[in-house]
């Protein structure tokens, strides 16, 4: 990052496919002509050695290039020095791997203006016996005037040529990989930097005395020398790049050492003087001594291709250079002085110099082009306009339709059931199966997809969950065909599945689609003889001709059946027929069992409605429910049963565990004492649990068939209720809401009987009631949730619900804007107000009972515990209801002291949840106004 | 041509992959090749280096359960973790989330800063796309080995399990390229701290390289003491800028900023004017909320080396937020001119352009910011032109680049509360109430969506929740006036009930 960048001045041509490194630029007058103007030396890898002399700010011209040449062996390093014993003149030395040549450059000036020609003459050369790295040169020893090479070899060894001889040969202690090597006259010694990371310093004089008896002075000698003592050395602690040795004026020298992270400027003697930490790579640098000030002046050229100069540690110039060179020099050249010489990698070698022409930083082009204000205007009104028909629309514009529609869900049920029934590996009667497709549609990538299958009591099917991790719109959606059969022994109370898949948009969003599957009743019913005359029976009126039930019911026709008598057989046992009159517009359904009418009548009244779908059915009497109570009767007492057996199961495991306790206590005794046939009890009373848990389990499945029973025959009450009194679609659902055609079988202490009781009475005391006050024959004080102590209440309720339908009363509809659901919410509220009035009049035991139902759920059957804080509970709990603030306080608020309140609102969540889950979703998102509704979607937006 | 030449000058030009292609030649011929060996080891860490001074992530562990602090509560002034807030005044500087000033520049540890509660650290800085919070130090070490693993296709290069510490120890050549492969390649502070250990031990403890070491390892396993010994030890050797730098590190580490900083001054007699030394300094006096000293150390930076970025980014802010934006701008445009192109510079260009009344620049930096923006950087952009719209009297502007700045980012707490004001302005209550939350659920460390919460819950009648949201703004913004009347005033109003 710099302010400015550097100009170039001269530069030579792209020289292609050359590389050369460290050490291959030399810019000195190296034909030492009259006028000291500096030569650039260049040399390759390749071998190619070039010489240029910059001379005009024009672009590389031709004669330029004084030399170029090819060597033929790679050049490593180049060096310009007084090689030559009888001349003082610059000579040229080039190290190459296994040769160190000396040349002579000489100018021969040309006869007319045609330019000079230069030639370099070989003066001499040594051969190496070892692989070079680099060299260094200067006056060793002392001499004057004149220049030595020392070249250090890929293996650590020194060898000192003297002109065309040469002296020695010195192995550096330590040594791994060759650091870079430099000369200091001033203290005659060489400085390296060895692998260990240090700073050393080797005086000539130690190097030449260091030697053995033998006088073999060559080249190959092994590891024969005397072990070289350092000078001194410095612990650098990093790698480094460069050494260069400076002369200051007062005639000292410094060592400048370019690390790999940071400058060392240090004393000859080995004392740090200042150092300098980089943020960047450093590539190469030039050091010189400041003349005024005796200050270190540092040039670094770094990989991210700057140009810094420093005066000691303080920088004083930043330049952006063009490219990141590897060799940097000063030189003078033609009408300017002191340029500085940049060599890349590619061997292209660049005068410049420091100018205060700015980087030129070009923003791009921004991608708008500029618009008239007047388009502008027109688009930003247009935009306007759709943004504020989205808000008047939607209310807010982050919940767009087009997001719920990533992936849909449907189901194709085939018309035959499956050839070979996936239930058959199961039970030995052949039961039908029936596969169906779950079609997953995707229009936009979706993840966490979680696809699941509602659980049927009387219908199994063999997925029950899927995951997948992701669905993309591209791919082929998966193939699921989950099979449905008949569980054993069951009548089912309905076939319709609900499919629901859960997925996630890429955005986050979570998200819900859902499909209905409807089986055929083929998968549960198949054709039989038709019979006559069954106990059971209902008798359904139209306004139409009967039609021929074998065209209705074309796939369950046998030979037997015929237009007006169709029989039918669950593969469960009961057998049903429908009849028709002949002379009368009138259908009759009968039945082996009350329960089994239901999914036939259902059947029929859907497809005659499906036929002609202005048929108007009814029933003439009120329904029977006499069989109905037969049903509930059964089921409570399943309930009963199931209670009793748990509390024997709890009274037998407690005995179990204080046997082991006894026995325990027995066994850890020191002395030791007769078990007292302990052993036989224990053995006694863990077969008992044994037998007293099957017998829940059987009692369990028992429970299971009758709550599916009872579930039909509920369904068959509120359909001819519906039939019977003409009721709209909103009033049968909440007569269904309020019977709880769903939760017949619970496995929580909270019943069906309990359910439908409070919900009646609510019904019958609220919104069927009489203006004229309470029916004195309906308690209004449902309290709580709790097992009843029998059935007959119940029973009592759904005669006067009948009663009242039978008189006109009409049911609360739930298709109104008052949905059901508030009022669910608000019921138990007003109950429990209420009934505190008159708490002692209306059971009294069981509504005491209360707290202690939540840890003992059978304590009510014994009834015993006697009523003790009624009035404190009562005036604590009306308080808290009533206050309008109730919705807005949260939990946290409310007095903490009440020490009921926990246990109200956990009843009253329990209320709430079975209702929650029939409800429409829409009329979920139409109560809900809470803030924290808009929070999230904005969340999630 | 010698191939190992060849490889060293590959390797002086930082061209590390060719350098390694070429030793694993030469070592498949001479599989004992010790200086292919060690040039090849130098290359794979030279290729992964980072220095250790700078790499300064604190995980959620190191800051939450810290137990090497010296002083569990320490004097207001002398530590990290309790700032005075003396000198910055939060309705004039905005605080990140974490509740430290906005800094100007970002740098490793500046957005998480130290969180006084765990809840607090869980939250994912800003500008951190992770959803999850940098959990360890060593996590981040230990993904950047695995990194490293992968330049070796042919499984690792030295088998640290197999090697015999020992007999290295004894080659201080050869030691030192393998102690610098294990700690910043492997990452394997254990082994690299037994091979420091002897090798410290052959070198009769005379070598500071050595103890420097010793002590990065120490620091890396979080025995700070132990660190610091042998960084005090080294510098009784040898006075070097990294050894300071480190043992400045170690304090701050201790929460002992003052220290730390003392360390530096020591050091800057030493090498004096070294930019190092000076940035370290102004970064302490930064996490210490001295705004001043900051401002005063980054200039110093600037004195000796001129293209500091970091130095001129955070002056700016500093003129940016002390009401001079002519000044930031300045910086700004020069750090332009040196070639700084992001989002950020253009966004703040903007902002200054706006405070500076060059309306029409504003909009033309805050489109390139766009432009360049992503995500993250999108909403705070976005946020901005809302900040210019709310200038111009554009409320629907406002209220549209607001949503568009949730839209980039919907952990945006400043949007949040701004666009609720917006909705309070138009009547929506339910909705302004339910925004408030949300800002103030974000951003617990700044004052201003406790106190809208508190004045909307005092209007309504709540006055409960008006007081716990009031007491919350005063302990975010200890001298906000407002916030305090309105406590005051809740409190007259609980005496008369």
């Amino acid at each position: 990052m710099s302010l400015f960048q550097t100009n170039e001045w001269w530069a030579s041509n792209q020289s292609l496919g050359e590389e050369c490194g460290h050490g291959c630029l030399c810019v000195a007058n190296i034909d030492n002509s009259s006028d000291g103007l500096c030569k650039v030396i260049t040399g390759s890898y390749q071998g190619i050695l070039r010489m240029y002399a910059p001379t005009s700010e024009s672009a590389h011209q031709a004669h330029d290039v004084l030399i170029e040449m090819s060597l033929q062996l790679p050049i490593l390093q180049l060096a310009a020095g007084k090689f030559n014993s009888v001349s003082p003149d610059l000579h040229l030395a080039v190290l190459h791997p296994r040769l160190l040549v000396v040349y002579k450059v000489s100018m021969s000036e040309g006869a007319i203006n045609h330019g000079n020609q230069y030639k370099m003459d070989k003066v001499y050369q040594h051969k190496l016996e070892r692989t070079a790295a680099n060299m260094t040169y200067g006056p060793f020893g002392g001499v004057q005037n004149q220049d030595f090479i020392c070249v250090q070899s890929m293996d650590g060894a020194l060898s000192i040529f003297e002109h065309e001889t040469f002296t020695f040969t010195r192995f550096l202690p330590g040594f791994l990989l060759p650091g870079p090597i430099c000369f200091n006259p001033r203290t005659d010694s060489f400085l390296t930097v060895s692998s260990s990371m240090f700073l050393e310093s080797y005086s000539y004089q130690v190097l030449a005395v260091a030697t053995d008896s033998s006088k073999k002075e060559e080249s190959q000698s092994m590891a024969s020398g005397k072990k070289i003592t350092v000078d001194w050395k410095f612990n650098l602690g990093e790698f480094v790049l460069e050494i260069v040795v400076l002369q200051l004026s007062t005639g000292k020298s410094v060592i400048v050492v370019l690390g790999e992270r940071a400058l060392f400027c240090l004393e000859e003697s080995g004392q740090l003087r200042f150092m300098k930490k980089f943020e960047y790579n450093v590539s190469c640098f030039k050091a010189l001594v400041s003349s005024e000030s005796d200050t270190i002046r540092t040039i670094i050229c770094t990989h991210s291709q700057q140009l810094l100069v420093y005066d000691n540690v303080k920088m004083k110039w930043a330049a952006k250079l063009r490219t990141s060179p590897n060799n940097l020099a000063i030189g003078n050249f033609k009408d300017t002085n002191g340029l500085l010489v940049l060599l890349t990698e590619s061997c292209q070698v660049s005068c410049c110099f420091l100018g205060t022409a700015p980087t030129i930083f070009s923003l791009p082009r921004s991608k708008q082009r500029e618009i008239d204000i007047g388009t502008l205007d027109e688009r930003l009104n247009k935009l306007n306009t759709v943004i504020a028909k989205v808000q008047s629309t939607q209310g807010d514009v982050i919940i767009s339709k087009k997001e719920t529609e990533d992936l849909k869900v449907s189901v194709e049920v085939p018309k035959i059931l499956d050839k070979k029934s996936a239930a058959s590996k199961y039970s030995g009667p052949e039961i039908p199966s029936i596969s169906v497709q779950v079609l997953l549609k995707v229009n936009r990538r979706v993840t966490n997809v979680q696809l699941s299958i509602e659980s049927n009591p009387a219908i199994h099917c063999t997925l029950q969950q899927l995951s997948l991790q992701e669905l993309t719109e591209s791919e082929h959606p998966p193939s699921i065909r989950p099979a449905f059969y008949l569980r054993q022994d069951f009548v089912p109370s309905y076939l319709s599945q609900d499919v629901t898949v859960h997925y996630q948009q890429t955005t986050g969003i979570p998200k819900v689609a859902m499909a209905t599957i409807k089986l055929p009743l083929l998968l549960v019913a198949k054709n039989a003889a038709p019979v006559k005359k069954l106990d059971h029976r209902v008798t359904l009126e139209s306004n139409m001709a009967c039609v021929n039930l074998m065209e209705i019911f074309a796939d369950f026709c046998c030979e037997t059946s015929g237009p007006h008598c169709i029989g039918f057989e669950y593969y469960s046992g009961p057998k049903a027929t429908i009849l028709t009159s002949k002379t009368s517009n009138r259908y009759r359904v009968q039945c082996d069992t009350y329960d089994g009418l239901w999914l036939i009548t259902n059947e029929l009244v859907d497809r005659l409605r499906a036929l002609r779908p202005d048929i108007h059915l009814t029933v003439q009497d009120q329904p029977s429910l006499e069989e109905y109570a037969h049903l509930i009767d059964l089921h409570y007492q399943l309930r009963v049963t199931r209670e009793e057996i748990r509390l024997v199961l709890e009274q037998r495991a407690l005995q179990f565990r204080a046997i082991q306790r006894r026995l325990l206590s027995r066994f850890k005794d020191k002395t030791p004492a007769p078990l007292n046939c302990l052993d036989t009890l224990l053995e006694g009373t863990h077969t008992q649990i044994l037998a007293v848990a099957d017998a829940l389990t059987e009692n369990e499945e028992a429970l299971k068939m009758c709550s599916c029973s009872l579930s039909s025959a509920t369904r068959l009450i509120v359909l001819l209720c519906t039939l019977w009194r003409e009721l709209s679609e909103g009033e049968a659902e909440t007569l269904s809401a309020v019977l709880c055609v769903n939760q017949t079988y619970n496995k929580n202490n909270m019943g069906w009987e309990e359910m439908v009781d409070i919900g009646i009475t609510s019904l019958l005391r609220t919104s069927m009631s009489s203006k004229s006050g309470r029916d004195p024959n309906v308690t209004s004080a449902q309290h709580s949730v709790e097992f009843p102590l029998d059935t007959a209440k119940l029973k009592k309720h759904l005669m006067i619900l009948m009663d009242k339908l039978a008189k006109g009363a009409h049911l609360p509809s739930s298709n109104t804007k008052k949905s059901t659901k508030p009022k669910y919410i608000e019921k138990p509220k007003q109950v429990h107000s209420k009934k505190t009035n008159d708490v002692n009049t209306f059971f009294d035991d069981s509504f005491t009972n209360e707290i202690d139902s939540k840890e003992n759920p059978y304590a009510n059957l014994d009834g015993m515990l006697p009523p003790d804080d009624l009035v404190y509970k009562h005036g604590k709990k009306v308080d808290c209801l009533e206050s309008p603030n109730y919705s807005t306080i949260p939990n946290g608020n409310l007095d903490e002291e009440d020490e009921d309140l926990p246990l109200y609102n956990g009843d009253h969540l329990q209320y709430e949840t079975p209702l929650d889950v029939r409800l429409p979703p829409s009329a979920i998102t139409d109560d809900i106004e809470s803030p924290l509704y808009y929070e999230d979607t904005d969340i999630f937006s | 041509m010698d191939p190992l030449f060849m490889a060293l000058s590959y390797y002086k030009r930082r061209k590390f992959e060719d350098c390694v292609t070429t030793c694993t030649k030469i070592l498949d011929k001479n599989p004992y090749d010790q200086a292919a060996w060690a040039l090849k080891a130098k290359a794979l860490t030279e290729q992964v280096y980072i220095d250790e001074v700078e790499a300064d992530d604190q995980g959620i562990a190191e800051m939450v359960m810290d137990d090497t602090s010296v002083a569990q509560v320490s004097r207001p002034g002398t530590s990290l973790k309790a700032p005075t807030s003396a000198g910055v005044n939060q309705a004039v500087r905005p605080v990140s989330q974490s509740g430290r000033p906005v800094s100007g520049f970002v740098r490793p540890g500046t957005q998480s800063g130290r969180p006084g509660t765990m809840e607090q650290a869980l939250r994912t800085p800003r500008t951190a796309h992770t959803a999850r919070p940098v959990t360890s130090a060593s996590g981040r070490f230990v993904r950047l080995g695995t990194a490293s693993m992968l330049s070796n296709p042919g499984g690792p290069f030295i088998n640290l399990s197999r090697l015999n510490y020992n007999k290295y120890a004894m080659r201080p050549n050869l030691a030192k390229v393998l102690f610098e492969y294990i700690f910043y390649h492997e990452n394997d502070v254990r082994n690299a701290l037994e091979l420091a250990a002897l090798a410290s031990e052959h070198q009769q403890f005379k070598d500071w390289w050595w103890k420097v070491q010793l002590g990065k390892c120490y620091h890396r396993l979080g025995m700070f003491r132990d660190a610091e010994r042998q960084y005090k030890s080294a510098l009784k050797q040898q006075v070097m800028l990294d050894t300071v730098l480190l043992l400045g590190k170690v304090y701050q580490r201790l929460d002992q900023p003052l220290q730390s900083i003392e360390t530096f001054k020591q050091g800057l007699e030493k090498f004096p004017n070294e930019s190092s030394l000076l940035v370290a300094t102004a970064r302490i006096y930064d996490g210490m909320n001295d705004v001043e000293n900051t401002t005063k150390w980054y200039k110093d930076v600037l004195e000796s080396d001129g293209v500091n970025i970091e130095a001129i980014a955070s002056i700016a802010a500093n003129y940016f937020y002390s009401d001079q934006p002519e000044i930031a701008i300045r910086l700004y445009r020069r750090l332009m001119q040196m070639g700084v192109y992001n989002v950020e510079l253009f966004n703040n260009l903007g902002l200054c352009c706006y405070y500076a009344q060059q309306y029409d620049m504003t909009l033309k930096c805050f489109e390139r910011a766009i432009d360049l923006a992503n995500d993250d950087e999108l909403a705070d952009v976005w946020y901005n032109i809302a900040h210019l719209a709310l200038g111009i009297g554009d409320n629907t502007m406002a209220y549209q680049c607001l949503r568009l700045a949730l839209s980039a980012n919907n952990g945006h707490a400043e949007a949040y509360n701004n666009l609720a004001v917006l909705e309070l302005q138009r009547g929506d209550f339910e909705r302004a109430k339910a925004l408030f939350r949300s800002a103030a659920e974000l951003a617990p460390m700044s004052y201003e969506a406790h106190y809208n919460q508190a004045t909307l819950a005092e209007a309504v009648g709540d006055l409960q929740s008006s007081y716990i949201s009031a007491l919350k703004a005063t302990k975010a913004f200890p001298e906000h006036v407002d916030s305090k009347d309105l406590l005051k005033k809740l409190k007259q109003h609980f005496t008369n009930l």
